[in-house]
C-alpha cells in the first residue's frame, strides 16, 4: 500500500517537474542562450543534486500535505493535483504547482466538512495577484536599469554573449537546485512516516530509508523536466514576448527577488519598521512571477505593443482554473478513494470550545462572555462551530477565525521516539531535549504544546534567534507527527 | 563552457583580424592608384596584386566567421545582424579589388589637370573606409561610439562626391583630351568614388543594427 500512496507524490513530481522546470530555463532557452536539450540536462542533474544534497535537511519541513490528516487523503490530493497540472501542461499552459496543490487542500478541507481559515486562504489569493504585480514593477525597472548600463559596457559583443550565457546556465542550475531543494517535501514529505523503502548498506555506504525516498521523488521531478518540460518551456520563451537575453536574465533575476521578498522573515520585518504593510509570508507561485516580469519587461520596451496579449489571456485564465479545477477533482477522487477503493482520506477533526480555550481567549484580550453559549459543547467539525458563532455572538470574522484556530482538538501525544524517524539535524539536541521533556504528555489542542515549550528557555530564545517561518514549519511538522490518528 | 569561450575569443580575433584586411586592402589602394597616376606601373602592379590577394583571404575568413556564427549558435539575436555587417563590408574589399583590376586591365590616361584632385579623392576614400571599419569595430566592442564613425563616413562620403564631380566637370570641361578618354576618365572617377558609396552603405545598415540593440 505505501508504494501505491507513493504513487500521488511521485505523479506530482512529474507534474511539477514537467510544468516548473520553464520558470527557470523558459527564457534561456527561449532566447536561444541554452539548447533545449543542455537545459534539460542541467536542470534535471541539479534539482536531483539540490533535494538530495540539500533537500532533506535544510527544508526540515513534510511540506503543505502535512495539513491533510490522513496519509490516504494526502496521496489522493496528490495524485489529482498532479494530473491536474499535468492536463493542464499538455494543454501548453504555463499553471501553478503552488496553486494547484493549494485548491487540492481546499478540495479535502471541504470533502472533510473542516472549516476553511479564510483569512488564511485570503492572504494567499492576495499573495497570488501581489505577486505579479510585485515582480511587474521590478522587473520594469530592472530592465531599463541594465539595459541602460549594457549600452555603456565597453565588452565585446561574443563576450557579452558568452557571460549572458554562463549567468543563464549558472543561475538556471542554481535555480534547479534551490528548486529541488525546496520543492521535495511537497512531492515526498508526507509519506516520511509511511516510506516504503527500508534502509540500505551499499559496499560500506549506509544509505537511509528517508535517503531514498527523497532520491526517488527527485528522480520524478527530474523524469517530469526530461519527458514533459518543453511544451511549456516554449510557451514562456517564445509565445509571450520576444525576449532579449538581457530581458531574459532580468526575468529570472526577478523571479528569485520576489519568491525571496515573500519567504524571507527579514524582509517582512524591515517592511513593518518602515511602517509599510508586510507581505504575508505565504507560499506563492513562480510562474505567476515569471509572467509579471515579462510584461514589465514588455512594457519597459514598447509599451505593451510587444506582448501576446492573446496567449496572456489563456494563462491567466489557466491560473483562475488550476485551483477551482485541482479542488474540484481531488473532491471527487477523495469521494471514490473513500467510497469505492475504501481508503481512509480523512480524520474528523473536532472542536471544543472548552476552558483552556477560554482562558487563551481571555489572555489575548477577546470578550469571552458571548462564548459562554457554546462552552464545552462539542462540534463535529469547524464549520458547524462557525455557523453558531455567527448566530450566537457579534464577533468579527477574524475572531471567529482566531476562536476556532484555537478550538481545534487536535489530540496531540508526544511521542518523543518518534523524533528518529526524521532526518538528523532537523531538531537541534536542545531542541530535542526540549521535546523529550514533553515525552507522554497529551494535548487537545496543539498550541498548548507551544505553550510548554516556549516556556522552556530554548524557544524564548528560539524565537529571536531563528526566523519565524522555520518555527512555523516546525511546529506543522510537530503537530503531523503527534497527532495521533495520523497513518 | 570553456570550449565555448575558447571559440569565443578565437571569434573576436577573427572578426578583429577580418577587419584589418579592410585597412589594409584601402591603404595599399591608396597607394596604388597614387603610383600609377605618377605613372610608376610595376610598384602599382605589385600593389594591385597585393589586394587581390586581400581579398581572397577576406572572403576565407568571412566563410569561417560566418560558420563558426552559425555551427555554434552565437548572439542569437544579432546573428542576423552581423552576418549582414560582415557580407556588406565585404562589398567594399570586392569593390577596392575590383576598381585595382579595372585600372591594371585598361590603363586610363590620368590628365595632369586633375592628378592633385585624385590624390585628394583617394585620401577621402581611404578616411572613408578606415571610419567604416572603426564603426564596423565599435558595433563589436563599444555601441555608444558607433555614430561618431558613421557621422565622419557620411562626411568623407560626400567630400568624394564633391571632388569627384568637380573632377569630372574638369575633364569634360577640357578641350584638350578626346571624348572617349574623357568617358572612361569619368567612368572610372565614378569607380572610385563607389567605394565610398559602398562604405556609407554599410554604415546605413549599420545604423539601424545599433538602433536595434540599444532600443
Amino acid at each position: 500500500m505505501s508504494f501505491i500512496f507513493l504513487l500521488g507524490g511521485l505523479v506530482l513530481g512529474w507534474s511539477l517537474g514537467a510544468n516548473n522546470t520553464a520558470d527557470i530555463f523558459g527564457t534561456a532557452v527561449g532566447t536561444r542562450m541554452v539548447k533545449l536539450r543542455t537545459a534539460l540536462i542541467v536542470a534535471s542533474i541539479f534539482v536531483v543534486l539540490g533535494a538530495v544534497l540539500q533537500g532533506s535537511n535544510t527544508t526540515k519541513s513534510i511540506g503543505e500535505l502535512g495539513r491533510i490528516n490522513a496519509i490516504g487523503g494526502a496521496f489522493t490530493v496528490c495524485l489529482a493535483t498532479g494530473l491536474t497540472v499535468i492536463w493542464m501542461t499538455r494543454a501548453g499552459f504555463l499553471v501553478s504547482i503552488t496553486q494547484a496543490l493549494v485548491g487540492g487542500i481546499v478540495g479535502w478541507t471541504i470533502f472533510s466538512g473542516d472549516f476553511i481559515n479564510t483569512s488564511s486562504l485570503g492572504q494567499i489569493f492576495e499573495a497570488w495577484v501581489i505577486s505579479p504585480l510585485i515582480a511587474f514593477v521590478l522587473a520594469l525597472l530592472l530592465f531599463k536599469l541594465a539595459h541602460s548600463k549594457i549600452i555603456r559596457v565597453k565588452l565585446n559583443l561574443f563576450t557579452i554573449d558568452y557571460y549572458f550565457r554562463l549567468a543563464f546556465i549558472t543561475l538556471g542550475a542554481l535555480g534547479a537546485f534551490s528548486f529541488g531543494a525546496n520543492n521535495i517535501a511537497n512531492i515526498v514529505g508526507v509519506y516520511i512516516f509511511s516510506n516504503p523503502f527500508k534502509n540500505l548498506y551499499l559496499s560500506g555506504l549506509n544509505i537511509s530509508a528517508y535517503q531514498l525516498l527523497i532520491f526517488i521523488g527527485s528522480l520524478s521531478i527530474s523524469a517530469g523536466i526530461l519527458t514533459g518540460s518543453e511544451k511549456v518551456m516554449k510557451t514562456v520563451g517564445e509565445r509571450i514576448l520576444k525576449l532579449s537575453p538581457l530581458a531574459g536574465l532580468v526575468v529570472v533575476l526577478t523571479q528569485s527577488i520576489v519568491l525571496l521578498i515573500f519567504s524571507s522573515d527579514i524582509i517582512k520585518k524591515v517592511l513593518v519598521f518602515l511602517h509599510l504593510p508586510p507581505l504575508p509570508l505565504v507560499p506563492i507561485s513562480s510562474s505567476q512571477v515569471v509572467i509579471g516580469a515579462m510584461i514589465g519587461i514588455g512594457i519597459a520596451r514598447g509599451g505593451g505593443r510587444l506582448v501576446n496579449f492573446g496567449v496572456l489571456k489563456h494563462i491567466v485564465l489557466a491560473w483562475v482554473i488550476t485551483p477551482i479545477a485541482a479542488g474540484i477533482l481531488s473532491f471527487f477522487m477523495l469521494y471514490f478513494a473513500q467510497n469505492v477503493f475504501q481508503i481512509v482520506v480523512k480524520y474528523p477533526v473536532r472542536y471544543q470550545i472548552d476552558r483552556v480555550v477560554i482562558e487563551k481567549l481571555k489572555s489575548e484580550g477577546l470578550d469571552t462572555s458571548q462564548l459562554r453559549k457554546v462552552s464545552e459543547k462539542v462540534y463535529p467539525n469547524g464549520r458547524m462551530l462557525k455557523m453558531e458563532l455567527q448566530r450566537i455572538s457579534n464577533y468579527s470574522r477574524g475572531e471567529i477565525n482566531r476562536i476556532i484556530d484555537i478550538s481545534r482538538i487536535d489530540s496531540i501525544i508526544v511521542d518523543s521516539t518518534k523524533l528518529n524517524e526524521l532526518p538528523e539535524k532537523w531538531f537541534t539536541p536542545v531542541e530535542t531535549e526540549a521535546l523529550k521533556n514533553l515525552h507522554g504528555r497529551k494535548y487537545a489542542h496543539a498550541w498548548q504544546m507551544w505553550e510548554d515549550l516556549s516556556g522552556a528557555e530554548y524557544f524564548i530564545n528560539y524565537e529571536t534567534r531563528k526566523d519565524s517561518t522555520e518555527l512555523r514549519k516546525k511546529r506543522e511538522l510537530l503537530t503531523f507527527l503527534f497527532r495521533h490518528t495520523y497513518k | 563552457m570553456i570550449n565555448v569561450w575558447k571559440k569565443t575569443k578565437e571569434l573576436e580575433n577573427k572578426i578583429d583580424q577580418y577587419l584589418d584586411f579592410f585597412i589594409e586592402a584601402s591603404l595599399h589602394f591608396k597607394e596604388g592608384l597614387s603610383l600609377y597616376i605618377r605613372n610608376v606601373i610595376d610598384k602599382f602592379e605589385e600593389k594591385s596584386v597585393i589586394v587581390d590577394g586581400l581579398e581572397s583571404k577576406g572572403d576565407a575568413f568571412r566563410r569561417e566567421i560566418e560558420n563558426v556564427i552559425y555551427t555554434e549558435l552565437l548572439i542569437p539575436e544579432s546573428r542576423g545582424d552581423v552576418l549582414a555587417i560582415i557580407e556588406n563590408a565585404d562589398s567594399v574589399l570586392n569593390k577596392i579589388t575590383e576598381v585595382m583590376i579595372e585600372f591594371a586591365i585598361q590603363r586610363p590616361y590620368i590628365p595632369d589637370s586633375i592628378k592633385d584632385s585624385f590624390e585628394t579623392l583617394l585620401n577621402y576614400t581611404d578616411r572613408c573606409v578606415q571610419e567604416m571599419v572603426s564603426a564596423t569595430r565599435m558595433y563589436f566592442k563599444n555601441i555608444q561610439e558607433v555614430r561618431n564613425h558613421i557621422k565622419a563616413v557620411m562626411h568623407y562620403e560626400h567630400e568624394c562626391d564633391e571632388v569627384g564631380n568637380e573632377m569630372k566637370k574638369k575633364v569634360f570641361l577640357d578641350a584638350t583630351i578626346d571624348s572617349c578618354c574623357k568617358i572612361q576618365i569619368a567612368q572610372f572617377v565614378k569607380m572610385v568614388q563607389e567605394v565610398s558609396d559602398k562604405a556609407e552603405d554599410v554604415c546605413d545598415r549599420l545604423s539601424i543594427y545599433v538602433i536595434k540593440r540599444m532600443a
